[in-house]
């Protein structure tokens, strides 16, 4: 059915609308789909117009809407939160919430968005986590048919895995891999491996990231996952203390993540210096590899993974005869990231 | 380090740093900008180093490496703080940055930034040389790093309008108008119309880097930051809608805030703040939180004070901007805003609990600032520990290592507080404020020295080690200045070996300051007790040598060496010194001179030196040869760097007045070819040594020795001037250079003018013998025959002529005849005409141009005498000092010229008898019809007049002389006699040796020399084994009780009775009118005695006279055998 739906939405973009209200843009395309948005499900959109009739769009296609009447400012907030300055663009969002009036499906989107925020900085706040949480189970339990509603589960099992709470996680998980979507599918397989692993069952999730890795992967999001799932398995070389091999499978992953992949690609860098250190041989190529994270802006964003690569880089500058570098990314992590897990650490 | 100047420079640099990143999976580029970004440049040259060798490594970003590590090393040489190292990278930058222009495609989209960027290296070399110049340790010596930096600006500027002209070209290229379909074309003609303005910005920021080039308050700077300011005006107005208008608008601020102009500055930094835009956009944001920070340096200037404004503004500016308050400019801010509260506590009027507050408000902005590391990381550091101090109320010694850091800092600042008053003391020249400005300044060192010892005390493990290496290095500063030089060199060479790996710049700095302690423990030692001092300073600048080789400490130590070697008058060692400051260092021309000089002074005094000490002929020619070539070469690279309307540098007049020398001696008048001859070193601009002799009409001569424009140096470039032009036979302008040279030597200080008359007749002297000693016939013919046209032309003129210009005519005919004793026909030519010119003084006293004063005439007499009787006309010299000694008959050197008349005369004689009869008149003199005291009568007053006066040399020297004479005469007696009287006039000749090199344990080795010679002589006439002298060393009493018992001076057997009795009460013997009369003798006839002293002693340097400076000083009459070049 996937497949017939996308193929659908294929022949309808091309046809733009003079008198289109809410824009589509579409995975992995350059047109766009144009018209009102007149129906939502939580397997895609219709976008109805006068010229080309409805269009459906799968949820897995949707790259971004811009809304019928939809602030100027939302585009805005929109890089801020790409940006990673996640306080400042929840209350820009909140903001602009107030100001939209009644139009429900710029609502829906942006009560996402600021779910999403609350998620984000939860992951590297652990203080704000369980605001966090509830925001996202909130948004799922309210957004039940909405196009968002896979999106909030798998922020959610994400955060509720760094929360430790593995059970949260996996129904949560579950019922992405419910998905008709092939790379929901893998994600959501991707994330229950990466519960698995924290949980300490390696090779359930050495299998679980075998399977996706080894599914053919035909779209950029599908190629995502399986990335996703290669990093999956050099966690578990990493574990199993096989450090060569895991750094060979995470140059791959590097290697093959485009730019747009900054978490797949962060993370690879901080288990690169993981396996790096742990292996002993050399401290200096494990400090280069969080280095990527600290000092290349697109991986910085990724707000919890920056905080563990100053963490390490704290444990690690003094091993390379840099004492003040560390005192330097101490300051930065406690001054950043005041309320990370990271923080508690070093605190700790 | 102006930090807001630091920022400056950082706008233009970044915003081209981060362009054209290339996207790839793996963020090659990203990462290297961003480990640039942080200041991890050590790992980012690694990772490129990396790059290199790997072979997946796409082709894009390989074309880039060498551009990418141009870029990398230009940024860790500009955080650099090792001045040698940071020049070094700079080479390594421009050198990567060239490989990329030479190995990328022509059509690389970088290859116009790489050219730029390189215009940029230039640029901070300059920043570089700029900073050197304000370094308080280059103080005085800035103008070397000010040139510098011009020369790198000019540079950077030819490569900027290189890209200003290309580009201007391209954007012409374009059509006015581009469809907007046509987007790659619109792409590139903004791309080109981007760096020609950013060429346009560079070029005015090159006027901007200019201006700090020249002193601060200066005109000079001012005229050119306001040129700078216009250059960014019409950058502005002319794209004021583009950011680099903006940034145009910024720099224009930042001119006139340089200018003090706050009220302006301020005017367009709120400007800037004020440009409409969204709060989203970075650069933007970028460039007003640039403004902002400046804005609050301003609202914190003094002139404002705007306290209580910065804290509200930058306060809220942080609240708004929480994003951006870590970074570069938000810490800037935040640094302001820190000392906005600080300034707040500091005023009289804040309530004392604001003031708390206050302060404990800024320590806690200071200690968040302090976490980030870059240029505020020093500066929030110095705050923390000066507010620790402000904070603390204990009034005893600090009980933590931050606090007593801190006040330990404070002393140090009240130094240098104390040290400006010191200062504007001395300008005074209140002996009671100098000398309390000076306490103070050595109080608060001995405090600050006390504190930053508590403070080493006081340091735990967690003190950060750059702290206790700062302490370190100012507790040997805080020694130095508190006058503790042996502790500051011990300290300071300790942290220079502590630290020579780490920090470089440290160990440097501490290793010049332990030079300093010990140059000071040189100079305060007892100079016959500094071997220890020297030997340390050579072994610590050989370890400095050794660990930094290339840097300026390395510099500075060889000075330190050569310099202390020269006050030890170790003339050779001092210029191998010298001469080892390579080409490169700022000091390589004065480096030249000096070593020239000392070359040349080594030379000088060898040449002087008895035969058998003298070093070998080739020996002395390189010592001259390598004078020669350090003298050019200092005087080449001196005048390279010298603008034309700069003033002269003393050092250089010198060298060229040395130089001047070399090449009279040479023969080398005019320039030849390369060589530059005399004439043109003396006279030729834009750097004349006439003219920087020369003084104002009404302008006195500095009195102080060594002086440029003083009266002995300026008389020493026209006797110089005056033998090049008689060289090359230019009659008029040797007599117009000899008129030069009266009036400069002054017309009415007759002694004065006198001695330079005989001094250039002494010159004269030394050239012909050294002349002919090198066996030169030509030249030593062409030379006699150049003076004696002059001369001839010169005394053939009646009209004009003065006491003053016969003296001198018959001085040099004087120095004509002594060096031609070996053609006794010339000679006694040359003397006729000198006896002439004598004669004609002497008949011409009283009228115009001629004084009639006694004293000057009787001494012209008794030079016509030494003419008379160097003509062998004896009855004529007798008559003359017969004449002479009834009106002075206590004149010392008239004495001694009646005494060698009768020798002279004796010695021309056949008869036998009559022989005897003037040999003994030469030594015992006569009563009637004038008082002649002979050598022998001279001997004993000169005997107990150097007991007297101790100090007196020519008193010690006339002594030996007149001794020698009497056995010398003796011996002469001996050969007229036969059997008995031979041998007994041999025995008295043999008595005044042994009693002589008796008389003291300080018997001059060239006096023993020929004293030794002589009784060798005596020996072998007696037939008797010839053996060395023996000298008994006497104590001062055994030697005053043998100047008045048992003294053949005394008891001779020739001596009369009423000289004998007049003898034994030698002790009562009035010597000062010996001495008043020795001295009007020198006043009237010029020093007449010590130029015959040196005729008569051959051994005595021949080159003496070539000695410029030590001839012209006043202690040129104690050192006639010592010479001295004019360094």
């Amino acid at each position: 059915m996937a497949r017939n739906l996308a193929l659908f939405a294929l022949l309808s973009i091309s046809s733009g609308s003079a008198f289109a209200i809410d824009t589509v843009y579409v995975v992995d395309q350059e047109k766009r789909v144009a018209g009102k948005i007149s129906n939502v499900t939580r397997d895609g959109i219709t976008v109805s117009s006068n010229i080309s009739g409805d269009t459906e769009v799968p949820t897995n296609q949707i790259e971004k809407i811009e809304f019928d009447g939809e602030p100027p400012q939302l585009r805005l907030v929109r890089t801020v939160e790409r940006n990673g300055n996640y306080a400042d663009a929840l209350k820009q969002y909140s903001d602009l919430l107030t100001k939209i009036g009644d139009n429900e499906a710029l609502k829906g989107e942006i009560e996402f968005l600021i779910a999403r925020t609350k998620g984000r900085l939860g992951e590297a706040d652990e203080a704000a986590r369980k605001e966090g949480l509830a925001a996202l189970k909130e948004y799922a339990d309210s957004h039940r048919t909405h196009y968002r509603y896979y999106d909030s589960q798998l922020l959610y099992g994400t955060l509720a895995t760094i929360d430790g709470d593995y059970t949260r996680a996996r129904i949560a998980f579950d019922s992405v891999g419910k998905s008709p979507f092939n790379d929901y599918q893998m994600a959501a397989k991707v994330a229950l491996a990466n519960g698995k692993l924290a949980e300490g069952d390696v090779d359930e999730a050495a299998k679980l990231y075998g399977e996706v890795a080894a599914a053919k992967a035909s779209n950029s999001r599908e190629k995502s996952e399986a990335l996703a799932a290669l990093l999956g398995q050099a966690k578990v070389q990493s574990t199993r203390k096989q450090y060569d091999d895991a750094i060979k499978t995470l140059n791959q992953v590097i290697r093959q993540t485009t730019a747009s992949d900054t978490a797949v690609q962060a993370e690879a860098y901080l288990r690169q210096g993981d396996a790096y250190a742990a292996s002993g041989a050399n401290p200096k190529a494990a400090v280069m590899a969080y280095l990527h994270v600290d000092v290349v802006p697109s991986l910085a964003r990724e707000a919890s993974k920056h905080a563990e690569a100053l963490y390490r880089l704290v444990q690690l500058w003094p091993v390379v005869g840099q004492q003040g570098r560390a005192a330097e990314s101490s300051a930065r992590l406690r001054d950043l990231y005041p309320n990370s897990e990271w923080t508690s650490k070093l605190n700790g | 380090m102006n930090s807001a100047r630091l920022a400056l420079s950082f706008v233009v640099i970044s915003t081209l740093a981060g362009a054209n990143i290339a996207t790839a999976s793996e963020p090659y580029l990203e990462f290297i900008d961003g480990l640039r970004s942080s200041g991890y440049t050590d790992f980012a040259l690694d990772y490129i180093d990396s790059l290199e060798t790997q072979s997946d490594v796409p082709a894009e970003v390989k074309v880039r490496i060498p551009f990418e590590r141009g870029m990398t090393l230009l940024r860790d040489a500009e955080k650099q703080k090792n001045r040698d190292r940071q020049r070094e990278l700079f080479d390594e930058a421009t050198a990567a940055l060239a490989e990329f222009t030479k190995k990328a495609p022509q059509d690389h989209p970088l290859q116009p930034e790489a050219n730029t960027q390189q215009g940029r290296v230039w640029l901070s070399r300059a920043q570089v040389e700029i900073w050197e110049a304000s370094a308080p340790a280059n103080e005085g010596a800035e103008d070397p790093f000010q040139k510098r930096a011009r020369e790198y600006i000019e540079k950077a500027r030819k490569i900027f309008q290189l890209a200003r002209d290309q580009n201007e070209k391209k954007l012409k290229s374009f059509p006015t108008f581009i469809p907007a379909e046509e987007k790659e074309l619109r792409e590139q003609r903004k791309q080109a119309e981007q760096r020609f303005i950013q060429a346009l910005l560079d070029l005015a920021r090159c006027t901007y880097e200019r201006a700090q080039t020249f002193d601060e308050g200066s005109e000079l700077r001012t005229k050119t930051l306001n040129e700078a300011a216009d250059e960014f005006r019409e950058i502005h107005e002319r794209y004021r809608t583009y950011f680099s208008g903006l940034y145009a608008r910024l720099y224009q601020g930042k001119c006139f805030e340089e200018q003090g102009d706050i009220r302006k500055a301020l005017g367009l930094y709120n400007e800037v703040l004020e440009h409409p835009g969204s709060r989203d956009n970075a650069a933007l944001n970028r460039l007003q939180d640039i403004a902002r920070r400046f804005r609050l340096i301003c609202l914190n200037h003094p002139d404002r004070k705007d306290y209580q404004l910065v804290v509200d503004e930058a306060t809220n500016w942080r609240r708004e901007n929480d994003s951006r308050v870590r970074t570069e400019n938000g810490l800037g801010i935040t640094y302001e805003l820190a000392r906005g509260y600080e300034n707040l506590a500091d005023e009289r009027t804040t309530e004392p609990s604001v003031k708390d507050n206050s302060l404990k408000q800024a320590l806690s902005l200071a200690r968040q600032i302090n976490r980030y590391p870059g240029e505020l990381k020093g500066l929030s550091a110095s705050m923390i520990q000066r507010l620790m101090v402000k904070l603390d109320r204990d009034p005893g010694d600090p009980k933590d290592f931050d606090t007593a850091y801190g006040l330990g800092n404070s002393f140090l600042d009240e130094v240098a507080a104390k040290k400006a008053e010191y200062e504007a003391a001395q300008k005074t020249g209140d002996k009671k404020k100098i000398l309390a400005a000076q306490e103070a300044m050595i109080a608060a060192s001995t405090e600050a020295a006390r504190m930053f010892q508590i403070a080493l005390r006081l340091s735990t493990p967690l003190i950060d080690k750059d702290l206790i290496k700062l302490a370190r290095y100012r507790l040997a500063y805080s020694y130095f200045l508190s006058d503790r030089p042996l502790e500051t060199a011990v300290l300071g060479s300790y942290i220079a070996r502590t630290y020579r790996v780490d920090d470089k710049q440290v160990a440097q700095d501490a290793a010049y300051l332990a030079l300093a302690g010990l140059d000071r423990e040189f100079f305060a030692a007892k100079k016959d007790q500094r071997g220890f001092e020297l030997s340390l300073v050579v072994e610590f600048a050989n370890q400095i040598i050794a660990d930094f080789p290339e840097s300026g400490r390395a510099n500075d130590a060889r000075y330190a060496v050569a310099r202390l070697y020269r006050a030890d008058n170790q003339q050779l060692n001092a210029a191998e010194w010298f001469s080892q400051v390579p080409a490169s260092a700022p000091q390589y021309p004065s480096m030249q001179i000096d070593a020239g000089q000392a070359y040349w002074n080594v030379y000088l005094t060898s040449a002087a030196k008895p035969e058998d000490e003298r070093p070998s002929a080739e020996e002395l020619q390189n010592f001259r040869k390598l004078a020669e070539q350090h003298l050019e070469r200092g005087i080449n690279t001196s005048e390279s760097k010298l603008g034309e309307k700069s003033k002269t540098p003393d050092a250089l007049a010198l060298a060229k007045l040395s130089l001047s020398q070399i090449r009279n001696s040479d023969g080398a008048y005019k320039t030849e070819g390369k060589t530059i001859g005399a004439i043109e070193l003396l006279t030729a601009g834009p750097h004349a040594v006439v003219k920087a002799v020369s003084v104002g009409k009404d302008e006195k001569r500095p009195t102080k020795a060594g002086a440029v424009k003083g009266r002995a140096i300026a008389s020493l470039v026209y006797q110089q001037l005056l033998r090049s032009y008689i060289g090359v036979r230019d009659l008029a302008k040797a007599r117009e250079t000899r008129e030069a040279l009266e009036e400069v030597a002054g017309k009415d200080d007759a002694a004065e003018l006198t001695r330079v008359y005989v001094e250039f007749g002494r010159e004269l002297q030394t050239e012909l013998a050294t002349l002919k000693a090198a066996g030169e016939k030509e030249r030593l013919n062409a030379v006699k025959s150049a003076f004696e046209e002059f001369l001839d032309d010169l005394f053939k003129r009646k009209d004009g002529q003065t006491f003053n210009s016969l003296l001198w005519i018959a001085e040099t005919y004087g120095g004509l005849g002594e060096g031609s004793e070996d053609t006794p026909a010339a000679a006694k030519g040359y003397f006729d005409k000198a006896g002439e010119a004598y004669l004609a003084i002497v008949n011409n006293a009283g009228k115009p141009g001629f004084p009639d004063d006694a004293t000057r005439i009787t001494g012209v007499k008794v030079r016509l005498a030494n003419s008379l009787r160097r003509q062998s006309d004896f009855e004529g010299a007798e008559k003359t000092m017969l004449e002479v000694l009834n009106e002075l008959p206590n004149a010392l050197d008239a004495q001694f010229e009646a005494a060698r008349v009768y020798e002279d005369w004796a010695d021309s004689l056949a008869d036998p008898d009559e022989t005897v009869t003037k040999y003994l008149l030469s030594i015992s003199g006569q009563d009637e019809p004038a008082v002649v005291w002979g050598y022998n009568r001279l001997a004993q007053r000169l005997r107990n007049a150097s007991l007297s006066d101790p100090s007196n040399d020519d008193f010690r020297a006339q002594h030996y002389e007149a001794n020698y004479n009497v056995a010398g005469v003796f011996r002469k007696i001996a050969k007229s006699q036969t059997g008995e009287e031979a041998e007994e006039s041999l025995n008295r000749a043999k008595q005044r040796i042994t009693y002589v090199t008796n008389l003291t344990d300080e018997f001059p080795e060239d006096e023993y020399d020929r004293f030794n010679a002589l009784y060798r002589e005596i020996l072998t006439a007696q037939g008797e084994p010839v053996v060395d002298l023996k000298t008994v060393n006497l104590t001062d009493d055994e030697a005053v009780a043998q100047a008045t018992s048992g003294n053949p001076e005394v008891n001779d057997p020739a001596a009369t009775t009423d000289e004998a009795a007049e003898a034994e009460n030698g002790a009562e013997v009035n010597f000062l009118p010996i001495l008043l009369i020795v001295v009007l003798a020198v006043v009237a006839g010029g020093g007449l005695f010590v130029m015959q002293s040196a005729q008569k002693k051959k051994r005595k340097a021949k080159f003496a006279a070539l000695n410029a400076k030590a001839s012209a000083s006043k202690a040129t009459r104690k050192s006639k055998t010592k010479a001295k070049s004019p360094s």
